[in-house]
Formats: C-alpha cells, sequence, structure tokens
C-alpha cells in the first residue's frame, strides 16, 4: 500500500538559484524499507525535511495516500540526524510524551503508550534523567522512540545509527524491520557500508535520484 | 615543556556530580605517540566522559594524568597543560562551530597561538586539505550552511590546525560518506605518521582492524580490553558488543503501534 508519494519535488534554498534538488520522485510504500543514499551535502536531509513537511519544495507535489481514516497517528514522523535538535523536554518520559499531548491522546491512553515506549527501547532506567544527562547513544534511542510512539503513518530515519553502539544498531534494524510491515520507511545513509535494507535503493546525485540495482 | 612521549593515566574515576553511580572506575593505561588507539565500548560505558577528562573539560574525583618523557620520567600534567597539548573534537562538530566563514573557524585555533600572514593562510589551507576539503571551494563558506557531514571535516580542520602532540576525536565519524571514512583514516594515518598520538573514540568497531595500533574497551566504566590490535579477537569483540548487556523488552512495538 502506497502512504506517501513525492513527486517531481524541485528545491533550491531562498536566495540561491543552485537547485539542490530537481526532479525528484519516490514511493513509500507498506512493506519495504526504501534506503536513501547519497554524499555529505547531496540533499538527503534536505529532502527528508520536504517529506516531513518542514520545508516547501519550490516545485512539485507531496501526496498522502491510502491512509485509514480512522488512523489515530501522524502522518509523517522524522527522526533528526543529530538527537540534541529534537529533543527539548526537561526528562526523557516528557520528551515521550510530549508528542502525544500534542496529539490530544487522552491522559490514561498516553500514560499505557509513554509506559509501552520506555519499555520496547529500554529506557525505563532514564526516565527521570534529563536527555541532556545521556550518552550520545541513549539520546539517539530517545529521539527515536519520541517519534514512534506517535505512530507516524510514514517514518524518515535521518542516519539513526550514527551514534549506537552495535547492540542497539541491530535492536533499531529490527524494530524498523518489523515496523515496515504496518508503515512506509525511509532509512537515510550516507555511507553505502549502512546499506542494509535491499528492497528499494535509491542514490541522490547533484540533486538526481538514481535508483539502484538491489 | 618537555617532550611528551606519552600519556599516563593513573587509576582515574569519575562519578557525575548527583549522580548514583561511577562512570569510570580506576581507569590506567597509556596513550602512546605515533599510534592510533581506538576506544570502543557500549552507549554509557563512559567513553566520552574518558575523553573530556583526558582533554581537561572535566577534572577526576580520584587518579591523575602524567606526561612520560623520553627517559621515562612522569610528570603530572594538570588540566591547563593538557587544554593545550590535546586537540578534542566531540560528537557534534556543529556544537563548536561558531565563526562567519570556514577561514575564520579553522583559523581561530592558530590565530590564538600567534600565527598569522602567511603562515596562518598555510596553516587553514593544509588543514582543510588534510580532512579532504578544497580550500578553494570552502575558505569563504559559512559553516552553518553546509551539511552534517561537512560541518564535521570543518571542526576537524579547526581541530588538526592547532598541530596539536596528542589528539581526541569522539565519534568522528558518524554521519561520515564514504569518502569523508577514507579521508579520516587518511587524516589520522597521516598524523600518526607526524608522531602523534590519536584516540579514536567510536562505536563502529568495523572500521578499526587493520587501521589502528591498540584498543580499549570499555564496560561499564571499566577498562576490560587493552591490547595491541593484532591481538584483537574481532569477530568474538563484535559479538559482545552486539550482544550488549541490556535486558531489553521483547515486546512487539507493533503492539504499540
Amino acid at each position: 500500500m502506497t502512504v506517501f508519494e513525492l513527486k517531481n519535488i524541485s528545491f533550491s534554498y531562498p536566495n540561491s538559484s543552485n537547485l539542490i534538488l530537481k526532479n525528484v520522485s519516490m514511493k513509500l510504500e507498506t512493506g519495504r524499507i526504501v534506503t536513501l543514499t547519497g554524499k555529505n551535502g547531496s540533499g538527503k536531509s534536505t529532502l527528508s525535511h520536504i517529506a516531513a513537511g518542514l520545508l516547501k519544495p519550490t516545485a512539485g507535489s507531496i501526496e498522502i495516500k491510502d491512509i485509514p481514516a480512522e488512523y489515530e497517528g501522524i502522518q509523517a514522523g522524522l527522526v533528526f540526524q543529530n538527537p540534541d535538535e529534537q529533543l527539548l523536554n526537561a526528562d526523557v518520559e516528557s520528551e515521550i510524551a510530549y508528542g502525544l499531548e500534542n496529539l490530544n491522546m487522552p491522559i490514561d491512553e498516553m500514560k499505557a503508550r509513554v509506559n509501552e515506549t520506555l519499555d520496547i527501547f529500554n529506557l525505563k532506567k532514564f526516565s527521570q534523567h534529563s536527555p541532556d544527562s545521556l550518552s550520545d547513544g541513549w539520546k539517539q534511542i530517545t529521539a527515536i522512540a519520541a517519534v514512534i510512539a506517535m505512530k507516524p503513518m510514514f517514518l524518515i530515519l535521518d542516519e539513526v545509527t550514527a551514534f549506537l553502539d552495535p547492540y542497539w544498531t541491530e535492536r533499531i534494524k529490527e524494530i524498523v524491520k518489523e515496523l515496515s510491515k504496518q508503515i512506509g520507511v525511509l532509512w537515510i545513509t550516507s555511507s553505502t557500508r549502512q546499506v542494509i535494507w535491499q528492497d528499494e535503493i535509491l542514490s541522490l546525485q547533484n540533486g538526481l535520484i538514481i535508483r539502484q540495482e538491489a | 615543556m618537555e617532550k611528551s612521549e606519552c600519556l599516563d593515566f593513573d587509576k582515574i574515576g569519575y562519578r557525575y556530580p548527583g549522580g548514583n553511580r561511577n562512570v569510570l572506575s580506576e581507569i590506567t593505561c597509556s596513550l602512546n605517540r605515533s599510534e592510533i588507539t581506538a576506544l570502543v565500548g557500549l552507549s554509557a560505558s563512559g567513553k566520552s566522559t574518558f575523553g573530556r577528562i583526558i582533554k581537561g573539560l572535566i577534572e577526576p574525583d580520584r587518579g591523575c594524568c602524567n606526561s612520560v618523557n623520553s627517559d621515562g620520567e612522569r610528570n603530572k600534567l594538570p588540566a591547563e597543560k593538557r587544554m593545550k597539548m590535546i586537540g578534542w573534537t566531540g560528537a557534534h562538530p556543529e556544537l563548536q562551530l561558531f565563526a562567519a566563514t570556514v577561514q575564520e573557524e579553522v583559523g581561530f585555533g592558530p590565530v590564538n597561538l600567534g600565527v598569522k600572514g602567511r603562515d596562518l593562510d598555510q596553516r587553514i589551507n593544509w588543514a582543510l586539505e588534510k580532512v579532504g576539503l578544497d580550500p578553494e571551494e570552502f575558505l569563504n563558506r559559512d559553516p552553518f550552511r553546509l551539511s552534517g557531514g561537512e560541518k564535521r571535516r570543518i571542526a576537524l580542520a579547526g581541530i588538526i590546525a592547532m598541530q596539536t602532540d596528542y589528539y581526541i576525536f569522539d565519534e568522528p565519524t558518524a554521519g561520515l560518506d564514504d569518502d569523508g571514512l577514507e579521508s579520516f583514516i587518511d587524516l589520522i594515518k597521516s598524523l600518526k605518521n607526524d608522531g602523534c598520538g590519536i584516540l579514536w573514540i567510536t562505536h563502529n568497531i568495523s572500521q578499526l582492524a587493520g587501521i589502528v595500533d591498540r584498543l580499549w574497551s570499555f564496560e561499564d566504566g571499566e577498562l576490560v580490553m587493552n591490547m595491541a590490535e593484532n591481538q584483537v579477537d574481532w569477530e568474538d569483540l563484535t559479538e559482545r558488543l552486539v550482544s550488549g548487556n541490556d535486558k531489553c523488552s521483547r515486546t512487539s512495538i507493533l503492539a504499540c503501534h
């Protein structure tokens, strides 16, 4: 099922004639993980911001598709490359609850969801700690957990294993694989060594999407 | 200052203020010149804290840092001296960037050391080339408008432009593309050949075999492995780190979803 589609997206930053993205099209579907690679500065993070609605494309359209009317989660969940750009609450528990509060979730349901999320990501031991006091790896896990708790219909993960140790890299891969059965996933990485999903591999080069052989 | 042949750490211990556990316990080891040492371990095992202590950004609760000269004499090395002898970059380079241009950013350290004029220009160009960036293309650019990987390289260039005896790189390859990784490895090999001592803090052990000279591994704030690269059983180490020590819930994520 297609949940999200970018059609002929172009983008340049204000006061710049340099097109970072040129006529980029891509689809996210349930059951498969799309990997986006490209060198540093190729526009991957810009594309992720457009997909999440944080930047408006210069040209092209974004279509959210086939999402059941009763679906209660958010549409786009974006996990930033640097967790410090995403974490803003006084403690880890509040960080997980923050997005849910903004979805107006009933308090009992929210408490249960926060509890379950803390459990899945083994964050209970840090629930009352400030995210600032955590190691980079645990900050990244907290940022991922807070986004997944909001049940996004498609998930954009920008270099999310960059600060994770081998154990948590494997665990996050397991979680993403399982989630992808129900939602669309875009996995962004600069390193071709980090290409771990073979469903569909896209490479961003000079603003253009090149489809790679799986 | 007398020439330092290695940095020697003697029973370093640390607990964060208000913390309920020791982040580091009795860490004793030496960082040698002309060697690349990797420090690995799970998240929150104390790697970054140790790097900050070596640099002098955090004062340890217990133990001390010494400099060892060519005659084997050990001299205590207070934080203010370590700050000058050791270049350090943390995991988020954008936190270190502040200048309006790459030229100003990379030149900031050398300017503060009194380098100026043509020597300064040469130093900046040298540092940018070492991290694989073309000075002509980058000198006048705004560091804050660069990509995450480019920011990291600029931060690295700013550190090595100080030309210190030792360097600590904390997760320097996170977010770097393949060229950036190769460029970083070339950089540390080159710094090693120049006689510098390098500490590379990382969780990504797949990048280390055949590159580093020595490996330290931390578990819960303790040094559990300190050996030459050719003695390391990489398969076993990988397996241990992938197994982790977290008792993680295996609750299905789809139940939450």
